[in-house]
């Protein structure tokens, strides 16, 4: 202890005059040597001889000051001072390799930090508001019958599901329950918006405190208490935030209802985005139905657990809970079912899934790699040069580190102090790499609404990426610096050294890998742009506005459906502006949800086999026979024309072939050649939709020109004759309505809202928008594009770094090579052969470079077709354009070197010698 | 290594508080009274010598001063401290009791 306390005051008294105290050993040593010698000539020496002898004896002032200094209290901490100081100023003696390793590096760091923002962002998504969110779990019931999905339970039997859960789950504190859909608000003008059905309970259980008003009181439940809240962004926007707004009445699929309450800023819900909340005793009348749950609804729950209880708790609860459960329903309906209490081979089982609010790092694991991986690829290439760098410099100052390992400076400390160096580069790097990351997630913000603070959770990371690629980049070369003998470092002249041939093989092993690395980047993210770019062919999707109807809601019977869609097709058809309209159902084509909005039907040939050719995204293969795909009824009007399809052969639909059950189907092109033989013309199909609903034997009319999907598949589907409304094989009540325009859609929009406040102001627009820009708010599109871009930019960055690297160990050879060319020179080499020379060299590594990046690039190119777009297929073009920037960029990169090696003056070069 | 290093130095830094702890000495002197105690048998060189009084001074057991020499040159003299009077017996001790051990191995064997 006293000990302790001596060495800090020692220290501490070396800190105030380090200087000083270093002087005075310094005459310390000066008066042992004078000693040394007097007493030498006392014994007979003479006072030359006797001073060397001293001096031998002491072995250096220096050596013995270091030994000194290294004994010394608080040498560590002084002396890794000292090493920040020397560190800063041989940086700044050299600020071109500096700004170099900084620029090089803050590229890759800054794409490290936008990704690490990415995921920061993904992690901390649970919903705003939520009074400690930790405690919350979201508990959905799955059926396991045919199909694990889940379960639709029907709505008189929801009670009893709530009780069970209740009664079976003593560790949670509060149940609720909820269930989404779109609900037609009047605000005042008709529209869509997504709203949730909750249970009186909900707010209490997520402990959500309204912004003003109040939430559902107990006796709210039933449908005689007409209350609803209001998100505060739907508050902001349609209320201008006034308060008045509690008490107000809203119209809300077609019943009137009570604003009680506004929720805080930032909460929408357990899902985002809902705007509405309303009693779940209105949901049968209020909700759109669920076209594959007719009679029931999917109900989730969410729970509050008692303090200090886990995630396990309430499964294992629950597991027993649902344990008596069964879901009941007729063979082959996939309908809602009933909820029974007892279990027979006739019952689905219900399995539980509980889950926490936060995001399970677990999760999203394998998103993180994927959003981790380019930035890492490109860091990694940074780090290369970055080591290159410092390599060719650890050669220019090998005198420096060796004259310090001669005057006694251990190995450990001229690697410490070369790895501070590093770490100082590494941190200038990231201070340059956070407002750079900054201008890149405004970027990223710019295409995907996706919150991504630069919070300290990233800054943090990002330091901490930066001190390990500090060591990355830094290691190898102080090792190799400080494992130099002095004695053959300062016999020879800078230029005969550190350029062995192993080390500049290895560089130049590097270079070919960070070429190939960026060309690969490159042309996968030049291909996949391409490819979003390319709108589907023969459509001009800023000619198409598409109108989204349900009249579910409004409970129209089936004849005042079809007078409003006639009414609405005839108007809109007789609009100036308008070449041709059409009805079909909704979200017909160009979703990325293929499959989720069409209707699916199985088609059975009865006298026709389909051929094994490579399925179309929409379609499942059961057997030779049968194939199952999206279909949608085709109504009146000038459907194909408004689609831009044209008829190939046959004839159009006529209103004589109307029916309940149509008799007569037109098919695409794609979905005639996947019938053998040919001739599809007045062949026969079975068409049959889900198990227990109508079947039909329809006769092929026509073949229409297939519509292109988003992302450019053909589309094979079928369609039929229909009235408006309804069918069996429409998709429930909802309706699309396409209008081609003459030119650019989008000023027919208001046309369009008129009309059908003309023709029924009670009727909501579900969606009004053109198909451009139905396409670019689709999320996954939205999301490819966001990677498509960003592989492009970390591409067009990989190969400014690759371009760097080849410069850099071009010059370098350049300088190591100086005396050999300037000799070459010297004897009559023209400045062209010496160009030649050197660009032969760097080409050739840029050669064997591109050749890597082109397969990695066909590689990855096959893998992001077929994972994204669903056929495989390589873009000659944008691999060979990107190639061809690659060379360009090489070119320039190695031409600057051989130019500098051309401007040599061998007078110069040799008088250095 | 390291060991052969540790065990040296410890020794050393004990012979050089036992030569201060008779009459305070300036480097020069030490490291001279250190072979003739020794007959030559312990060559300490400047570059072990310096740091073990660096050592010392550190660790609160010598006191380091500037005085004039005995052939009136200025040198810096060390002199025990009271600590360092403490901790020299008790290493002292700690010396005897491990030659005590070492022997009594080496004549048991």
């Amino acid at each position: 202890m006293r000990r302790a306390w001596c060495r800090l005051r020692a220290m501490l008294r070396r800190w105030v005059g380090g200087a000083a105290k270093d002087d005075e050993l310094g005459e310390e040593l000066r008066a042992f040597v004078e000693q040394d010698a007097e007493s030498k000539i006392r014994s007979g020496m003479t006072r030359e001889d006797a001073r060397r002898a001293a001096l031998i004896e002491l072995g250096g002032v220096e050596q013995v000051k270091e030994r000194v200094r290294e004994v010394a209290a608080g040498a560590q901490v002084e002396g890794v001072g000292r090493d920040v100081r020397y560190a800063m100023r041989s940086l700044r003696r050299a600020p071109w390799f500096s700004s170099s390793v900084i620029g090089n590096l803050s590229l890759g760091l800054a794409a490290m930090v936008v990704a690490f923002a990415l995921i920061n962002s993904e992690l901390h998504r649970p919903p705003a508001g939520i009074h400690d969110p930790d405690r919350v779990v979201e508990i959905g019931l799955l059926e396991t019958g045919l199909l694990t999905r889940p379960a639709a339970i029907a709505l008189p039997d929801y009670s009893d599901v709530v009780r069970a859960l209740r009664e079976g789950m003593p560790s949670l504190e509060g149940l609720a329950s909820f269930t989404e859909s779109d609900v037609a608000v009047t605000l005042p003008q008709p529209r869509s918006v997504p709203a949730a059905f909750v249970s009186t309970n909900y707010f209490d259980v997520l402990g959500v405190r309204p912004e003003i008003g109040r939430t559902f009181a107990p006796e709210e439940g039933g449908a005689e208490s007409p209350a609803a809240i209001i998100s505060h962004a739907l508050w902001m926007r349609e209320f201008g935030g006034n308060r008045s707004v509690v008490g107000r009445p809203i119209q809300a699929g077609g019943q009137t209802f009570e604003v009680i309450g506004v929720t805080p800023r930032g909460f929408a819900d357990i899902e985002t985005g809902v705007e509405l909340w309303l009693p779940i005793g209105f949901v049968n009348r209020v909700a759109m139905e669920d076209p594959e749950r007719r009679g029931g609804r999917v109900i989730r729950y969410v729970g509050r657990m008692r303090d200090g209880l886990g995630v396990d708790r309430v499964e294992t609860e629950l597991g027993v809970v649902a344990g008596q459960l069964g879901v009941a329903r007729p063979a082959g309906d996939l309908g809602a079912g009933r909820l029974v209490a007892s279990k027979d081979d006739s019952t689905e089982r219900i399995r539980v899934e509980v889950s926490g609010l936060g995001v399970d790092l677990a999760d999203i694991a394998a998103e993180i790699a994927v959003v981790l991986a380019l930035p890492f690829l490109v860091l990694a290439i940074a780090c290369v040069n970055g080591a290159n760098l410092l390599l060719v410099r650890a050669s220019g100052r090998s005198r420096e580190v060796a004259i310090r390992l001669a005057l006694g400076a251990s190995r450990l400390r001229v690697v410490r102090q070369l790895i501070i160096e590093s770490l100082f580069l590494a941190i200038g790097a990231a201070l340059l790499a956070l407002p750079l990351a900054w201008l890149a997630m405004q970027l990223v913000t710019a295409f995907v609404t996706v919150p991504m603070p630069l919070d300290g959770t990233v800054v943090a990371g990002a330091l901490a990426a930066a001190f390990l690629t500090a060591l990355g980049f830094g290691l190898v070369p102080a090792l190799t610096a400080s494992g130099q003998r002095p004695s053959a470092a300062l016999g020879t002249s800078p230029a005969g050294i550190g350029g062995t041939r192993s080390e500049a093989r290895g560089r130049r092993v590097l270079v070919a890998g960070q070429i190939a690395l960026s060309l690969g980047l490159l042309a996968s993210g030049v291909q996949l742009a391409s490819k979003l770019e390319s709108v589907p062919p023969g459509t001009d999707p800023d000619r198409m506005l598409l109108a989204s109807f349900d009249l579910a809601q409004l409970r129209f019977s089936s004849g005042e459906s079809n007078a409003f869609y006639a009414a609405l097709l005839d108007r809109a058809s007789k609009l100036p502006g308008v070449e041709a309209a059409g009805l079909s159902g909704r979200d017909l084509l160009w979703t990325s949800g293929v499959g989720r909005f069409g209707n699916e039907v199985v088609l059975t040939g009865r006298d026709l086999f389909w051929t094994p050719d490579a399925q179309p995204l929409n379609w499942t293969i059961q057997d030779r026979l049968r194939r199952r795909f999206t279909v949608s009824g085709s109504a009146g009007g000038n459907f194909f024309r408004a689609l831009g399809l044209d008829l190939l052969r046959g004839r159009d639909f006529a209103p004589a072939d109307w029916r309940d059950i149509p008799e007569v189907a037109i098919v695409t092109e794609r979905l005639a050649s996947m019938i053998e033989g040919g001739a599809v013309l007045g062949r026969s199909l079975h068409v049959s939709t889900l198990p227990g609903a109508p079947e039909a034997d329809v006769r092929i009319v026509g073949i229409v020109e297939s519509p292109a999907e988003l992302y450019g598949h053909d589309v094979a589907a079928i369609f039929f004759p229909s009235p408006y409304f309804p069918s069996q094989f429409q998709n429930g009540t909802a309706r699309t309505l396409y209008v081609r325009a003459e030119g650019v859609a989008d000023p027919l929009a208001p046309a369009i809202r008129d009309i059908v406040a003309q023709i029924d102001p009670r009727v909501p627009l579900l969606e009004l928008a053109t198909l451009d820009q139905k396409i670019r708010s689709d999320t996954k599109y939205q999301l490819h594009r966001v990677l498509a871009v960003a592989a492009a930019v970390l591409g067009v960055v990989a190969l400014a770094l690759a371009s760097f690297g080849l410069y850099g160990v071009t010059s370098y050879s350049v300088a190591m090579r100086a005396r050999e060319i300037a000799v070459r020179m010297a004897l009559g080499a023209r400045a062209d052969r010496v160009v030649a020379m050197v660009l032969r060299q760097a080409l050739a590594l840029a050669a064997i470079g591109s050749a890597l990046g082109a397969l990695v690039a066909l590689v990855a190119g096959y893998i992001i077709q077929k994972e994204v777009f669903g056929v495989a297929g390589v873009d000659m073009p944008s691999l060979g354009g990107s190639a061809a920037l690659l060379t360009a960029v090489m070119l320039v990169a190695s031409g600057l070197a051989a130019w500098r090696a051309a401007r040599l003056d061998p007078n110069v070069v040799l008088r250095e010698e | 290594m390291p060991d052969r290093k540790d065990v040296v130095q410890g020794t050393l830094d004990l012979l050089v508080l036992r030569i201060i702890a008779t009459q305070p000495m300036h480097g020069w002197g030490v490291m001279q009274r250190l072979r003739h105690l020794t007959d030559d048998v312990f060559q300490v060189t400047p570059g072990s010598l310096f740091p073990a009084l660096r050592r010392l001074e550190d660790n609160g057991w010598a006191s380091g001063y500037w005085d004039v020499s005995e052939n009136n040159r200025k040198a810096r003299y060390y002199s025990i401290t009271k600590a360092g009077q403490k901790q020299l017996a008790r290493e002292k001790q700690h010396w005897k009791s491990i030659i005590t051990a070492v022997e009594r191995v080496l004549e048991g064997a």
